[in-house]
């Protein structure tokens, strides 16, 4: 089996060029495909909603101010068709992430949106459904790998694994879709080490959606660079003050490139849909508190104290106790564990700063207390081998007024390949999103019966232009 | 103070102007200036600038109106003309350097010239530029010279600092903006030398630029960033300075100037500075002792220690990787007796009577050679203590020099006569007519009195 083999452990970039273009173009299977289109029809709903965002309007504002030439026609984004590719591409992943409500792959952060970015971002080549998936599913494939070899360490350290190891995402993903060779793809994996950044110190701000963006504009820049004849190092992963050895904190993991081609991370795990807009370190907070709080069976204003313990490493990105604006709530276990008992539910009307300062809710915060707690996470207690917001389990115990407690636990994540959303809960949010993003949400039934069948789209532009904004809604005027 | 850095620069950037600039700061500015501008112009030669060039043409299209001095679109946005611009400034590795933070000039200038500020006195350049360097200066001081020795770039990590703290002069953001930028640039960061001795080293250049542009226009159009993005653990100087932080780099900002003290070295060779040194001693020695190359049956470098590290290209087939090999430049300086842009090209570098010569350099690092600080804890490659170079002949003699500070450094500075030599030498390489492109070192001479930048860049190429 090839699975069984010795790792080159000098080889992690001669691997993975030659497994991106072996596989480009080729046709995806049935699974494969399958696990794709629901990211992708997930991407497309998050990436129309970030126009009603804080972060997206900033993105459309700058798209529109740096197009070049005459005012020109709108894609279906809402940028400007004469955006130069590596600029959409960072204005698309932008609009994706604006909300942190899409999906995620614990460990690799959230590739889905910014492979969909990089790969639509040029509009002068029409892009078919099969090409797409082919090169979705391998971008998806390269993140989740490098991910995994660049370790857990590379994220307690500080950078955002979405922006960095998205960036190589991006990049094996369009060398797919243009079909590069080989030297090409290692020239583009090249540069794009030289292109990752994204700090955990911007999460809570309009930047950390910029990563998403950012790491689709790098894939889009490194390959057309490549493409272009841009030569770059042979082995960009490999050795001494290589990528990995400088981004592992010196603890590389080659052997993560074990199976390459056997086990597709599209699948196995296969992605996490979101079914709250926030941090999905919270989730498993909010769950268990709003089931212990139904076990007591009482309303919210009569909890005394809330008690969340956490696997080591949660609490790395939740940086906001006291969360003020829509992009720290998201990254606040108080708040959103304050506003699911409060409300029974997060969605995305939970994060605008009128909801966010209500005093009902913030009297609920002070009552919020977290530890993370080795004991959550017995088979790997200090996180080595695990992302912040999987792995062990987190337990809530909610008191109440009149003294009584009730505690629940929760291991899986909702919206996990174990847990995942069913077909009513992901049309549910795709309506939610056109509507947040300024778009007419009874379109989401036609949208989506044509994304079902995406392996028969021939032009995804096109498929997609249902959404380009045409009446200038306020989500839209204002990013004028 | 959690933010105490990164709160001390922004004010630093807000509140400084070219009136608090102490005598010779602007004039040390004005010979930065040109000396990139040659560069820029050059770098459509090499084979970084090429693709460049044509990496902007595919992504604009084919917008209409006017192209700039640099021959893309005026229309392209900012963003795309910063990368552009310094991507040609870093491409035949012939910019500036500063020991210890990079080549700042050609991004600082590039980033200014990208930013749509029309029109552009040479005074507001000046200031931009100024302020732009020395915060470029401080923040690799923040970091420290082990953020070079982990593998990373500091001209491109670094000099993103550098460009948007120019550009958010130039655009006259607040102080609160300002810390936005600077948080946005924090996380577009990036850039190692695994890259070295390719076209991706000149991108780094152009991508620090860009780094700068687009994260000042960012905070302007309403992105929100981390206030303190410097500070604290976690912080950019936490993450990038690998444990060898040194938070007193800010101490004296405003009252000593890295244009000033230790001064900005203008590259006399178009490689890697690490190389110039040797260079220096191989020509003196070939000069001083009337050598042929087949004269000589051994050249012996005793560098500094960490003075070969960038030096990877043992056996270079390109001229980007011959400008990054010790054994390359030193066979060059023997046989053609100079080392210029022409010393560069592909076909130069693979010369038989080249590669029959190069076996002959024995390079050694030895502690000996940096007494100061034997094992660099604090120094970069191409400076501090010496090279001590030996050549030995056929017949016997063992002919020694030692080399400090290399031709082109504050020691040595170039002569006006020698800058213009290298400008004319950039505007041949890049096919420019030489009558008025040497019309344009002399107006830029002037640079302080100009009213409209663009507009004699845009005169001179046209």
């Amino acid at each position: 089996m090839a699975s069984a083999t010795t790792p080159v452990v000098a080889g992690v970039t001669d691997r993975l060029a030659a497994f991106v273009a072996a596989h480009a173009g080729r046709s995806v299977t049935a699974d494969r495909a399958a696990a794709a289109t629901a990211a992708i029809i997930d991407s497309v709903g998050v990436i129309a909603a970030g126009a009603g965002s804080q972060p997206g309007r900033a993105a459309l504002r700058y798209a529109r101010a740096v197009s070049p030439g005459r005012p020109a026609a709108l894609r279906w984004w809402g940028g400007p068709a004469e955006l130069p590719p590596a600029i959409a591409a960072t204005c698309i992943g932008t609009l994706g992430h604006a909300l942190d409500f899409d999906d995620a792959l614990p460990g690799a952060g959230h590739p889905s949106v910014l492979l969909l970015a990089a790969l639509l971002a040029d509009r002068r080549a029409p892009v078919s459904g099969p090409a797409l998936l082919s090169a979705f599913v391998l971008g998806y494939e390269v993140n989740a790998r490098l991910a995994k070899a660049v370790g857990h360490r590379h994220y307690l350290r500080g950078w955002h694994t979405t922006a960095t190891i998205g960036s190589f995402g991006a990049t094996a993903a369009v060398c797919a879709l243009r079909g590069l060779p080989e030297p090409a793809v290692r020239a583009a994996l090249g540069i794009a080490g030289s292109l990752t950044g994204g700090l955990q110190r911007n999460f809570g701000t309009a930047t950390k959606p910029l990563h998403s963006g950012l790491a689709a504009g790098n894939g889009v820049l490194a390959a057309s660079l490549a493409a272009g004849g841009m030569t770059a190092a042979d082995a960009i992963f490999d050795g001494p003050r290589g990528y990995l050895d400088i981004y592992s904190c010196g603890e590389p993991r080659p052997e993560a490139l074990d199976g390459l081609g056997d086990r597709w991370a599209i699948t196995a795990p296969g992605p996490t849909l979101k079914k709250y807009p926030c941090a999905l370190e919270t989730y498993r907070s909010v769950e268990a508190a709003t089931a212990a709080l139904a076990e007591l069976g009482v309303p919210a204003a009569e909890v005394a104290a809330v008690e969340c313990a956490v696997p080591p490493g949660t609490m790395g990105p939740l940086r906001y106790d006291r969360p003020v604006t829509e992009a720290q709530a998201k990254f606040s276990l108080p708040y959103t564990v304050a506003a699911a008992l409060l409300d029974g539910d997060l969605t995305l009307d939970s994060f605008t700063e009128a909801a966010i300062g209500r005093p009902g809710v913030r009297a609920l915060m002070a009552l919020v207390a977290v530890r993370e707690d080795p004991a959550c996470r017995p088979e790997d207690p200090a996180g080595r081998d695990s992302s912040a917001s999987s792995g062990g389990f987190v337990e809530v115990t909610v008191r109440s007024r009149d003294g009584r407690r009730a505690s629940a636990r929760v291991a899986e994540l909702i919206g996990s390949p174990t847990r995942p959303l069913r077909w009513p809960e992901q049309r549910g949010k795709f309506t939610d999103c056109l509507r947040a993003g300024g778009r007419d949400p009874g379109l989401a039934d036609q949208l989506l019966d044509r994304l079902r069948r995406l392996d028969q789209a021939d032009d995804l532009d096109r498929l997609l232009s249902l959404l380009t904004p045409c009446v200038l809604t306020p989500s839209f005027e204002e990013a004028r | 103070m959690t933010d105490a850095l990164t709160g001390r620069l922004a004010d630093f950037i807000a509140q400084t102007t070219r009136h608090d600039f102490p005598d010779g700061l602007a004039a040390a500015a004005v010979r930065l200036v040109i000396d990139t501008v040659g560069v820029v112009l050059a770098g459509r030669s090499g084979g970084a600038g090429e693709r460049i060039l044509r990496y902007a043409e595919q992504a604009c299209g084919d917008p209409g109106g006017p192209t700039s001095w640099l021959g893309i679109p005026a229309a392209a946005p900012p963003e795309l003309a910063a990368l552009v611009s310094s991507t040609l400034g870093h491409a035949l590795d012939f910019d500036d350097e500063l020991a210890g933070t990079g080549h700042p000039a050609s991004i600082l200038t590039s980033a200014i010239l990208a930013l749509p500020v029309r029109p552009l006195t040479g005074q507001r350049l000046i200031e931009a530029f100024v302020i732009g360097y020395e915060v470029n200066v401080r923040v690799a001081q923040l970091v420290g010279h082990r953020h070079y020795r982990k593998g990373w770039h500091t001209t491109s990590t670094i000099g993103g600092f550098g460009a948007v703290a120019a550009a958010a002069k130039l655009l006259d953001l607040d102080a609160a903006q300002i810390r936005t930028a600077f948080g946005i640039v924090g996380s577009l960061a990036s850039g190692i030398q695994r890259n070295f001795g390719s076209m991706t080293k000149p991108l780094h250049s152009g991508l620090a630029a860009r780094n700068g542009v687009l994260a000042a226009q960012l905070a302007l159009t309403g992105f929100t960033a981390a206030p303190d993005i410097l500070d604290g653990p976690r912080g950019f100087v936490d993450i990038y300075a690998d444990g060898g932080d040194h938070p007193d780099a800010l101490d004296d900002l405003g009252a000593s100037w890295a244009l000033l003290v230790p001064g900005a070295t203008l590259k006399k060779y178009p490689c890697c500075y690490a190389t110039h040194r040797p260079i220096d001693a191989v020509l003196r020695l070939r000069a001083e002792h009337n050598l042929t190359p087949a004269d000589v049956v051994a050249v012996i470098d005793r560098a500094p220690t960490f003075g070969l590290t960038p030096l990877i290209h043992h056996e270079p087939k390109t001229g980007l990787q011959g400008k990054f090999s010790l054994e390359y430049v030193v066979a060059a300086a023997l046989l053609d007796g100079q080392i210029t842009l022409g010393s560069f090209t592909d076909a130069a570098v693979n010369r038989p009577e080249i590669r029959a010569l190069m076996p002959l350099l024995d390079a050694k690092e030895d502690p000996r050679c940096r007494p100061e600080d034997p094992t660099a804890a604090d120094s970069s490659a191409g400076t501090g203590g010496f090279h001590e170079v030996t050549i030995v002949t056929t017949d016997g003699r063992r002919l020694t020099t030692t080399v400090e500070y290399p031709s082109g450094s504050p020691k040595h500075p170039l002569s006006w006569e020698e800058s213009r030599a290298k400008f004319r030498d950039c505007i041949l390489a890049a096919g420019r007519d030489e009558v008025r492109g040497m019309a344009l070192f002399e107006q830029l001479r002037s640079l302080p009195e100009l009213t409209d930048v663009h507009a004699t860049l845009e005169r001179a190429v046209a």
